[in-house]
C-alpha cells in the first residue's frame, strides 16, 4: 500500500468519529482540498473504504461520493414542493447538462451528516469541478449514475417508493457504479444489477436503522424498527453475499478488494450490534481483517464466511424467544443451533440471479425439515427454519414490480419446478 | 365446471346472478380444482385441501370489490374468479406452513397437510401452491394490461410487493413484548395487520383494481380490510378460547403456546394477578381457558371486534349502494357473529 493511501487512511480513521469541522470545509481553497476534507465527514466508513483505492480510482470515487451527498442534500433538505425539481436541476448541473445551478438550500441541519451535506450543496460548483476534471470515461460513468440515482430520488419525492425499490434504485445503483469502477464482469449485466440492488437495499436498510426512520417502516419504536429492518434484510443480503463472493476474485486491485471487505465487515458489524449479536470482527481488528481478506481468494472466502455466519447469528439473536415467556412455555431462549440461512451453501456456486438464488435457498431450508408426518410441535429450530423459508420466499415476491407479469411467471415456474424436483 | 361465456361475463353491478355470492364461490371452488388438480406431483395434497374448504373470505372480498362500481373498465368475471383463486391459494399455502410452525394436527376437522403427508412434503407443497397462485395472477395481469396499468402506483395501498408482511407477521408473533398492556396491544395489532390483514388488503386491492376502483377508494378498501382483519382475528382468538364444534381443531392451542391473543390482553388488564398466572409454568391451558371466560375477557374482546367491524362497515360508505357493497357490509357482520 502506498504512503499516500496510508496517509489518507490514517487521516480518515482519525476523523471518523469526530464532529466535522464545517468551518474548514467552508474555507477549503480548492475543489481538491474540499474533497480531501469532506470525504470522511460526508461518507464515513465509505470514505475510509475509498481511501484503500489506488489513486486514479480514489479520485473518481471521491468525486462520485461527494456528488451523491449533494443529491442527498437536495433530496432531504429542499422545500418539499420544489424538492424534485431542485434535485433534478442539481443532477443536470453536476453532470454538465446545464450551467444553471439549483436554488440554494435554506434548511437547518439536525444531524452532523446533514450539516456536511449542506456545505457540499453550498459548494456544488466545486463538486462539479471535481467531476469535470475526471477523464471522459469516468465522467460518463459517474454522470450516468447520478442521472439514474437522481431520477429515483425524484420519484420518491413525488410519491414515496417502497424501501426495497428505493434502496435498489439509489444505493443499489451506486453499488453497480462501484462494480463497474473496480471489478471485471462478475456476472451477466441483468444479474449484476439485481445483486448490486441487494447490497444497495441492505445498505439502505442499515441507514434507515441508523437514522431511526420509524415512519418509513411503520414502526412505533426503535425495537419495532430493528425487527422490520432485520427481517426485511434476508433476501437482499442473500443477493449481496452472492455478489461479494463473485466480486472478490474478479477485482484486480487489492486496494479495491480491501475497500469492499471493509464496507462488508463494518456494515455487518453495525447490523449485529443493533440486535446485540457478536460482530464478525472486533472493532480494532476490522481494518486489518479487510486488508487480509484482500490478499487472496482464499482469504476473501474466509472473511465472507465469517461475515455470513455473523449475519445468521444476528437473525438468530433477533428471533430468540421473549424472555418473559421462556419460562412459561418451557423453551430456553436461544435454544438449539442457529438455522443457517445466509451462510447456507457456497455463494460462489449459487445462481447469480436473485429469483433462483432465493428459491434455491428456500428449498435448501425445507430440505432440512423432517420428512415424517407431523405428530406434534416441532423443535424450535425446525419451526424457525420453516418461518424463515416462508419469509425468504415471500421476499422474492417483494422484489417484483406489481405489474411485471413476466417476472411473476418466471418466479412462479421456479417455485413449482423446484418443489417438484426436490420431492 | 361452470362455463362462463365470454360475451356475458364482464363484471357489472346490474347482473342478478352476480349478486348471489354462493354461486360465485362455487365458481371459485371449481376453478381452484381445475387449476390445482392436474395429474401433478401434489394432486393428492390438493384434493385433501380442496375437500375441506374454508370460508373463502378472501375470494369473497375479491369478487365483491371487483364489482363495487359499474365500469366498462372492469375485468371479466372469469378473470375476477381467477384473482379470487389466487388469494385463496396464497392463503391455503400459508395455512399449510402455519400448521407446520404451530404443530397443528387438525385443520378444518381433517388431518392437517403436514400430519397427513409429512412435514417436508407439506412445506414443498405450500411453495408449489404459492407458485401456482403467482402463475394465475401473472396470467390475469397479462390478459388485462389496461385494467392493471396503474397497479402498484397508489400510495397506502397494499400490492404484491408487500406480501412478505404475511410471513413477517408470523415471525414477529413469536416475539411478544414484555407483559405490558400497551405494548401487547400494539404488538397484537401489528401481527393481526400483517398475518391476517395482508391477504385481506391484497384481496381488496386486486379486486378493487380489477373493478376499476380509483386510488382514493382503494384506500377506503384498505381501511375496510384492516378493520375486518382485526375483527376476524380477535373472533378467531375468542373461538380458540371458547372452543366448540365449529372450530375444526382443538381449542386452547394459542394458550398452550402462550400467544398473547386479544382475550388474553383483556384478561391481563382486568384480572388482578393475571400477569403472574400467565407467566407461571404451573398454569395449565385449561385453567387459563376457564379464567379467561369467567373473568369476562372473552366478552370484552368480542366487543372490540364488534367495534372494528363497525369501522370496517363505515369505510365502504365511500362506494355507492350496490349488492357488492352490501356483501362487504354483511361480511363484517358475519365475522363478529360467528
Amino acid at each position: 500500500m502506498s504512503g499516500g493511501r496510508l496517509d489518507t487512511l490514517a487521516h480518515g480513521l482519525w476523523h471518523l468519529h469526530r464532529t466535522p469541522d464545517l468551518a474548514a470545509l467552508r474555507s477549503a481553497r480548492s475543489p481538491d482540498e474540499l474533497a480531501r476534507l469532506a470525504l470522511i465527514p460526508a461518507a464515513r466508513n465509505l470514505g475510509i473504504a475509498a481511501a484503500f483505492l489506488p489513486a486514479d480510482l480514489r479520485t473518481e470515487a471521491t468525486a462520485a461520493l461527494l456528488a451523491c451527498r449533494v443529491l442527498d442534500a437536495y433530496e432531504d433538505l429542499s422545500d418539499r414542493p420544489v424538492a424534485s425539481d431542485a434535485l433534478l436541476t442539481a443532477v443536470g448541473y453536476l453532470t454538465g447538462a446545464t450551467d444553471s445551478p439549483p436554488p440554494p438550500l435554506h434548511a437547518v441541519a439536525e444531524r452532523d451528516s446533514e450539516a456536511v451535506d449542506l456545505v457540499l450543496a453550498e459548494r456544488i460548483r466545486d463538486v462539479r469541478a471535481l467531476l469535470s476534471a475526471l477523464p471522459f470515461e469516468g465522467r460518463e460513468r459517474v454522470g450516468q449514475m447520478l442521472v439514474d440515482v437522481g431520477a429515483v430520488m425524484a420519484r420518491n419525492l413525488d410519491s414515496p417508493l417502497p424501501r426495497v425499490v428505493y434502496g435498489e434504485g439509489v444505493l443499489g445503483r451506486a453499488v453497480l457504479y462501484a462494480c463497474s469502477l473496480v471489478a471485471e464482469e462478475a456476472c451477466a449485466a441483468a444479474d449484476l444489477g439485481e445483486l448490486a440492488g441487494g447490497i444497495g437495499v441492505t445498505a439502505q436498510l442499515a441507514n434507515d436503522l441508523r437514522d431511526g426512520e420509524l415512519a418509513l417502516h411503520d414502526a412505533g419504536d426503535r425495537e419495532e424498527l430493528t425487527r422490520a429492518v432485520m427481517l426485511r434484510l434476508l433476501a437482499p443480503a442473500l443477493g449481496g453475499f452472492a455478489l461479494l463472493a463473485r466480486l472478490g476474485p474478479r477485482t484486480p486491485s487489492r486496494g479495491a478488494r480491501a475497500a469492499m471487505a471493509y464496507m462488508t465487515i463494518t456494515t455487518t458489524a453495525f447490523l449485529c450490534a443493533a440486535v446485540g449479536a457478536p460482530a464478525p470482527y472486533r472493532r480494532r481488528l476490522r481494518l486489518g481483517a479487510a486488508v487480509l481478506a484482500a490478499r487472496s481468494p482464499v482469504h476473501w472466502t474466509m472473511m465472507l464466511e465469517r461475515v455470513r455466519r455473523a449475519a445468521d447469528g444476528a437473525i438468530q439473536r433477533l428471533l430468540d424467544a421473549s424472555p418473559d415467556l421462556a419460562a412459561a412455555t418451557g423453551r430456553a431462549v436461544g435454544s438449539g443451533p442457529a438455522a443457517k440461512v445466509l451462510s447456507l451453501g457456497d455463494p460462489r456456486s449459487m445462481s447469480p440471479s436473485m429469483g433462483p438464488l432465493i428459491v434455491g435457498t428456500t428449498f435448501a431450508l425445507v430440505q432440512a425439515l423432517p420428512e415424517e408426518p407431523l405428530t406434534g410441535e416441532l423443535p424450535d429450530p425446525q419451526v424457525r427454519r420453516m418461518m424463515i423459508a416462508d419469509h425468504l420466499a415471500f421476499g422474492a415476491l417483494e422484489r417484483l414490480r406489481p405489474c411485471d407479469a413476466d417476472a411473476m411467471r418466471a418466479l412462479a415456474t421456479q417455485f413449482q419446478l423446484t418443489a417438484v424436483e426436490t420431492v | 365446471m361452470t362455463v362462463v361465456s365470454p360475451a356475458s361475463d364482464r363484471v357489472t353491478v346490474d347482473r342478478p346472478s352476480l349478486t348471489a355470492p354462493p354461486d360465485r364461490l362455487a365458481l371459485v371452488a371449481d376453478r381452484m380444482h381445475e387449476i390445482l388438480v392436474t395429474g401433478g406431483t401434489f394432486d393428492a395434497i390438493y384434493r385433501h385441501i380442496l375437500a375441506a374448504p374454508g370460508k373463502r373470505i378472501r375470494a369473497g372480498l375479491v369478487l365483491a370489490c371487483a364489482r363495487l362500481l359499474p365500469s366498462a373498465a372492469a375485468v371479466r368475471l372469469s378473470d375476477a374468479v381467477d384473482l379470487a383463486c389466487t388469494m385463496e391459494m396464497f392463503h391455503e399455502a400459508s395455512l399449510v406452513h402455519d400448521d407446520i410452525c404451530d404443530g397443528s394436527l387438525l385443520r378444518r376437522d381433517a388431518p392437517s397437510v403436514p400430519a397427513a403427508f409429512g412435514v417436508r412434503t407439506a412445506a414443498r407443497a405450500g411453495f408449489h401452491l404459492a407458485g401456482k397462485a403467482l402463475e394465475v395472477l401473472a396470467r390475469v395481469l397479462a390478459d388485462n394490461p389496461a385494467v392493471f396499468a396503474r397497479l402498484g402506483e397508489a400510495p397506502g395501498v397494499t400490492y404484491l410487493d408487500r406480501i412478505s408482511d404475511l410471513s413477517f407477521g408470523q415471525l414477529v408473533e413469536t416475539l411478544p413484548p414484555a407483559v405490558d398492556n400497551a405494548a401487547l396491544r400494539r404488538h397484537y395489532e401489528l401481527v393481526a395487520g400483517a398475518k391476517t390483514g395482508t391477504l385481506f388488503r391484497l384481496a381488496c386491492s386486486y379486486g378493487g383494481t380489477a373493478g376499476a376502483v380509483d386510488h382514493d377508494r382503494l384506500r377506503a378498501l384498505m381501511r375496510y380490510a384492516e378493520q375486518l382483519a382485526l375483527a376476524f382475528q380477535i373472533m378467531d382468538d375468542v373461538r380458540d378460547v371458547e372452543g366448540g364444534p365449529s372450530l375444526g381443531k382443538e381449542a386452547g392451542g394459542d394458550l398452550d403456546r402462550r400467544v398473547p391473543t386479544w382475550p388474553v390482553i383483556e384478561w391481563l388488564a382486568m384480572r388482578p394477578g393475571a400477569r403472574e398466572i400467565w407467566l407461571s409454568e404451573r398454569s395449565s391451558s385449561a385453567e387459563l381457558q376457564a379464567d379467561l371466560v369467567h373473568s369476562g375477557a372473552t366478552r370484552a374482546a368480542r366487543a372490540v371486534a364488534v367495534r372494528a367491524a363497525d369501522t370496517a362497515r363505515r369505510a365502504v360508505d365511500a362506494f355507492p349502494p350496490s349488492p357488492a357493497r352490501e356483501q362487504l357490509r354483511e361480511l363484517s357482520l358475519r365475522v363478529v357473529s360467528r
